[in-house]
């Protein structure tokens, strides 16, 4: 009877312990308030909430992968399910006219949604022409690639961008995403319900064109410290950037960005030279400047350092706008006496540098039917400062005697440029495409050069 | 003292059960964590018709999820898919209903298609191009339960051979192979094409296949393919499809240069000359002219080259294989197998679907009423 009243005891124990223990789960999931599922439910709302109100407008910051440029798309989220993708690139304009040579806008609806797989996911999930171009495995069109079995190097791959993405956070209107298969950084950041599509993504486009310039071989990264990275290939939208004085091949480094309203951002923030960065803001003078430390900037070389840059060649018409006063007065002059010399016209001026003679050279060209005769003077450059310079003739060569010494115009130019002092200006001191010398003393004569 | 430890323990068991059932006394019961499947469907939202058309057509009737909406964790994340475009998501839904599941649920009662339907079928926008092979997929059946149509946004639903050639023939496939995992087929089958199998040398072959007793390359790449391939085309095909095919199954053929041909010449009609063969694929094929008997029956075939016939030659059928009696054997063990496993006639269900396809009663706008109409 001992024994049994033992085991009772036992028993009882162990249903009292078992007792105590069927209600620890509770303790733990006290924790939160919801089940997961509800939670999951209410953070799906939440975000519904949030990219429908306020006229549900959002500016995409879209990257496909890590060597193309980001691309803008203008997005409105209805709340009925769907969702106005506007863009304005390349690929767009390949859809609708078949070309890649400049971009063009599109916009077309489709569906979106908020879903639960593996936490919030923002999908667009029925296809849009102008969005999920990015995520097709069609063959890339530059790649020339086909469908079929051995096609191009892309077929099955195409961009490879995501159109799914795993909403990380929000905070300050802005929506911080990831691709869900690529990990990208992707960003959405609201805009007034006011905004016309297609104006701001016109604007983003002209910013995109006149930004940087693939003429200029490279433009400079100016830290706080004053130490310089070069950047190069940055019209690609995929900037290679090496310290300067540095080898390029050991240390250079490639990041994508993309162009915005304001100026461009890299895709994540870049750390250089101790330096963090990763959004610029273009200022009037067409110079970028970091938002991040309000020093950083990006530049050109100083404008004098670009026109008589070896590698570059700069040309003027001399007509219409191309040239103001005494210039535009001297060369319809010259053309004059070139048409009684040998019918030829003055079609254009060109500046460059001649390694064989170590020296700057103005080219005439005078042509006739589709033949061309380059009257070619040489210059030095007297005295310089970054914005101002001074150059002087010595010499001529090719056609430059025959008109030199038949078209008296031509001796009077050239002493005009000699005898003056230039200023330079430009639009952009980071994509110099145009550079305006104007003479110091009178502002009515000048020449635009254009970069070639 | 025996009593008072009786006692004492009774108290204490009858005290712990209590314990025991009161202890969560305090949870109650809130509403499910799952969603409403009638609340799921919002009257305001865009696709709400097809949702609901699809919701009734293919979920209610025969527990199928339809996916058009594309999760890309659905899919095989190795590809690069896109979604389908809405459009051609709504006219394959309605014309899978029209000419797949009406004309089973005809045959074989809307029990045999909630019994065995796939329980999911994913609609995808693109092709699945196999990055390694460069090879598209044009469908899968994973676990006999899913269904995944590739290429939607290429679909053009106004062509029925087209919607054949490219989803039809695949869904009634992919069904086939469900089909045949639950309920084995005849093992005879196996013996008809046995050592003709060319698993992946099948991509690189054309209607000569038939000759072998395929009714199309890939079902020469296994024997359970040629099984469900066989059921496919013998539903999909046109009767000009199926002829054509069996005349191929009925000729000889010869390699000559890695193409295959039917017919060869001599240059100039001089048989000292090496034969010249004329490629299956080549519009040469086509230039080639018969001469009939008064029944009907061709005499003799010939080309004209420099205003002169030059007699035109059949390849002899050296393969030992009589490729026709092979298919027509393979549909007989298919029609048997419908029969027996299945109590559906598969001649039957061939010429309703057939019925359907036909110009005065395919009428995609119509179809697509279905869901317009919807309220």
């Amino acid at each position: 009877m001992k024994k049994l009243y033992n085991i009772s005891l036992l028993t009882l124990l162990a249903l009292s312990s078992l007792s105590l223990s069927s209600c620890l789960h509770n303790e733990v999931e006290d924790i939160f308030d919801d089940d997961a599922v509800i939670r999951l439910e209410n953070a799906k709302d939440k975000y519904f909430d949030i990219l429908t109100s306020q006229g549900g407008k959002w500016l995409m910051e879209y990257y496909a992968n890590s060597s193309e440029p980001g691309y803008n798309y203008v997005l409105t989220f209805y709340k009925d399910g769907t969702v106005e993708m506007a863009g304005h690139n390349k690929w767009i304009n390949y859809i609708k006219n078949n070309t890649l040579t400049s971009s063009a806008y599109g916009t077309m609806r489709s569906m979106w949604e908020v879903i639960g797989d593996n936490g919030l996911v923002l999908t667009f999930n029925s296809y849009n022409d102008y969005f999920h171009l990015f995520s097709t495995p069609d063959a890339v069109p530059t790649t020339g690639g086909t469908m079929t079995a051995g096609g191009g190097s892309t077929a099955g791959q195409g961009h490879e961008g995501d159109y799914e993405f795993n909403l990380m956070k929000f905070s300050g209107d802005t929506i911080y995403m990831t691709g869900k298969k690529r990990d990208l950084s992707i960003i959405m950041t609201r805009l007034p319900e006011s905004t016309n599509d297609e104006t701001y993504l016109n604007e983003v486009a002209a910013v995109n064109k006149s930004m940087f310039t693939s003429k200029l071989p490279w433009v400079y990264i100016v830290l706080p410290d004053g130490n310089r990275w070069i950047v190069k290939s940055a019209a690609t939208g995929n900037m290679k950037i090496y310290p300067e004085g540095e080898d390029e091949v050991m240390t250079s480094e490639t990041h994508n960005f993309i162009i915005t309203h304001d100026g461009m951002a890299f895709r994540d923030p870049l750390t250089i030279g101790g330096y963090t960065v990763q959004r610029f803001v273009r200022q009037a003078d067409g110079t970028a400047l970091c938002v991040e430390d309000n020093q950083t900037r990006i530049v050109a070389d100083p404008l004098v350092y670009c026109i008589t840059h070896p590698m570059l060649t700069w040309k003027t018409t001399f007509k219409n706008a191309a040239a103001g006063g005494v210039y535009s007065e001297l060369a319809s002059q010259i053309t004059t006496e070139s048409k009684k010399l040998d019918g030829t016209t003055l079609k254009d001026g060109l500046i460059n540098y001649v390694d064989s003679v170590n020296k700057y050279v103005l080219t005439l060209n005078f042509s006739k039917s589709a033949r061309t005769f380059p009257a070619r003077y040489y210059f030095t450059l007297i005295s310089s400062t970054e914005t101002q310079m001074k150059i002087a003739f010595d010499g001529f060569d090719g056609y430059g005697e025959r008109y030199y010494n038949n078209c008296a115009t031509v001796p009077t130019l050239l002493q005009t440029m000699s005898a003056a002092t230039f200023d330079l200006t430009s639009e952009s001191l980071l994509a110099p495409i145009n550079v305006t010398m104007t003479e110091t003393s009178n502002k009515n004569n000048f020449i635009v050069w254009s970069l070639q | 003292m025996k009593k008072i430890q009786y006692y004492i323990s009774a108290l204490l068991l009858v005290g712990v059960v209590a314990m025991s059932l009161s202890s969560c006394s305090n949870e109650k019961l809130g509403p499910s964590i799952f969603p409403d499947e009638d609340e799921v469907l919002d009257p305001t939202s865009t696709t709400y018709k097809l949702d609901k058309y699809l919701k009734e057509n293919f979920l209610d009737k025969y527990n199928l999820t339809f996916l058009y909406k594309m999760p890309d964790v659905s899919a095989n994340m190795n590809y690069n898919l896109v979604p389908a475009r809405y459009e051609n998501a709504l006219d394959l839904a309605v014309t899978c209903q029209y000419l797949w599941f009406e004309p089973y649920e005809l045959m074989g009662g809307v029990d045999f298609l909630k019994a065995y339907s796939p329980r999911i079928i994913l609609l995808v926008g693109s092709q699945a191009i196999s990055s390694a092979t460069r090879q598209p997929v044009d469908g899968l059946t994973e676990g006999g339960v899913k269904i995944t149509l590739f290429n939607v946004n290429k679909m053009n639903a106004d062509s029925i051979d087209l919607m054949n050639k490219d989803y039809f023939h695949t869904m009634h496939r992919e069904f086939a192979n469900i089909l045949r995992q639950n309920k084995t087929y005849p093992t005879d089958f196996n013996t008809i094409s046995v050592g003709h199998y060319v698993p992946s040398e099948w991509r690189e072959r054309g209607d000569e296949i038939s000759s072998e007793g395929f009714v199309c390359p890939y079902a020469s790449s296994e024997n359970s393919v040629d099984f469900a391939e066989t059921i496919a085309c013998y539903i999909v095909y046109t009767d000009k499809q199926w002829e054509d095919m069996l005349t191929y199954a009925a000729c000889g053929w010869h390699k000559d240069k890695n193409q295959y041909c039917r017919y060869y010449k001599y240059p100039g009609n001089d048989l000292t000359e090496d034969p010249v063969y004329i490629p299956h694929t080549d519009a040469d094929e086509k230039k080639i002219q018969t001469v009939k008997d008064a029944d009907g029956f061709i005499i003799s075939r010939y080309v004209m080259e420099d205003k002169v016939r030059v007699t035109v030659y059949e390849v002899e059928d050296e393969d030992g294989i009589d490729g026709v009696a092979a298919i027509e054997q393979k549909v007989a063990y298919a029609r048997q197998w419908f029969r027996e496993a299945w109590g559906i006639d598969l001649d039957a269900l061939r010429e309703e679907v057939r019925k359907r396809q036909l110009p005065e009663n395919y009428n995609i706008q119509a179809l697509r009423n279905r869901v317009y109409n919807i309220n």
